[in-house]
């Protein structure tokens, strides 16, 4: 026997992931319309395993303070970037999908100016996914998959970095985007001060700070 | 649009719960069957709401432990008892009260214990409802309302390393430091000080002091 329930009958809880397995690509697609734009969850999919997760709200304030504090790094060098925050990345020739909790476009940019519609067998994966809380080994292999070429996790209150090296992900002190600057320890030294200051606060002293170290 | 999954595609992670909205009796009964008896986790229905929570291991030790002291006090007090675990209680009687089962962590029948003796269905419809269950962490609200629907009079619920009661009162729990079974003794207070006697120094240790506390303690009928 076998009970059969809709998608929308599964509630995932706070803080916490609901897994299903047995997943073909055509029910992943069908599972994302179900699921609808309008939601906070975030799915990680590959080798027929969906996770859908629901982040605790302290786990969204990190995540911009990471966010807000790359910004600041890339207004102060004056480069150019493209966000494409959550947006779910998937292919289908890798069975492979996944919502970084944000991502941002460097080299790439140019190509996702604009965009309205994600098609990964011509457009570019982003040069940064942000993770905070990345555990399981089906989000590393789908970010695999996708060859995304940096991965900024947060967890357990450190920032480390992984870049794909011959497709799999190796931890690495510094980062691919920003080779010469401390980008682990500047984020880092922020993200415990954000226990007492405002984001605001955070944005302003960051940037103070990343000007003294490039002028 | 809705994409139909199987409940054995869904996994639960330890410490963990899974809710399903809108589930009626019948697929209550059918994903009971699913699940099989085989399994760690446990399920929690009231309102339609169908909760599967998968126990952390590390809470099971406390949970035995818990387990055991309350059998010494039986054993002490040689009073009759009987012991159902994790037993699934499920109640639906048409017309009346909300359909609901639960699973406690584990489950003493004492008033009723001759009724229970060798009991290899259970049926709520004739079988009383345990007189003490114990719940190992957070206690949801669908449980909480299962419980009252079943009409469970007395849960001892463990959550941050502490054993709590609560008792039936007027259609809700209330917190007691007292047990209608032990009403002699404040029997979680030395319970709450075992486990972490357990933690320390071992569960030999707890037992020993559970023993010489009841000696001094506990007064025999």
């Amino acid at each position: 026997m076998a009970t059969l329930v809709r998608i929308a009958q599964i509630e995932t809880l706070q803080g916490q992931t609901t897994i299903l397995h047995d997943i073909d690509w055509q029910q992943f697609e069908a599972i994302l319309e179900d699921l609808g734009d309008n939601r906070a969850s975030r799915i990680a999919y590959f080798d027929g395993v969906l996770e859908i997760r629901m982040p605790l709200p302290e786990h969204e304030r990190t995540k911009v303070i990471i966010s807000n504090l790359l910004v600041i790094l890339l207004e102060e060098l004056d480069w150019e970037w493209e966000s494409l925050g959550s947006s779910t990345f998937k292919t289908k020739s890798m069975k492979a999908g996944i919502e970084p909790d944000d991502c941002f476009y460097i080299k790439n940019y140019v190509a996702m100016i604009g965009k309205k519609r994600l098609d990964m067998s011509i457009d570019p994966s982003p040069d940064i996914a942000i993770e905070v809380d990345l555990t399981s080994n089906t989000q590393i292999s789908a970010y695999e998959a996708l060859a995304v070429a940096e991965i900024w996790r947060y967890a357990n209150g450190k920032l480390s970095i992984r870049l794909l090296r011959e497709g799999k992900y190796v931890e690495s002190l510094v980062s691919l985007s920003f080779p010469d600057f401390p980008v682990i320890d500047g984020i880092s030294q922020f993200l415990e001060r954000g226990a007492e200051l405002s984001i605001s606060s955070l944005r302003r002293e960051f940037r103070q700070w990343v000007r003294d170290r490039l002028h | 649009m809705a994409t139909l999954v199987r409940i054995a595609q869904i996994e639960t992670l330890q410490g963990q719960t899974t809710v399903l909205h809108d589930i009626d009796w019948q697929q209550f009964e059918a994903i009971l069957e699913d699940l099989g008896d085989k399994r760690a986790s446990r399920i929690a229905y009231f309102d339609g709401v169908l909760e599967i929570q998968m126990p952390l291991p590390e809470h099971e030790a406390d949970k035995e432990l818990i387990g055991d002291l309350i059998k010494m006090m039986f054993a002490y007090l040689l009073m009759d008892y009987e012991c159902y675990g994790s037993t699934t209680f499920k109640k639906h009687f048409k017309g009346q009260s909300m359909p609901a089962g639960i699973e406690p962590d584990n489950c003493f029948y004492v008033q009723n214990h001759r009724l229970m003796i060798g009991k290899t269905r259970l049926d709520l419809a004739v079988d009383p409802p345990p007189d003490l269950a114990i719940e190992v962490d957070l206690t949801s609200r669908t449980a909480r309302s299962a419980y009252v629907a079943l009409g469970v009079p007395e849960i001892w619920q463990y959550a941050d390393r502490q054993l709590r009661i609560f008792r039936l009162q007027d259609g809700d729990y209330v917190e007691s430091l007292d047990s209608a079974i032990f009403p002699q003794c404040r029997v979680t207070t030395a319970i709450n000080r075992c486990l972490e006697i357990c933690r320390t120094k071992g569960r030999g240790a707890a037992l020993r002091e559970f023993q010489a506390w009841m000696g001094q303690n506990v007064p025999k009928f």
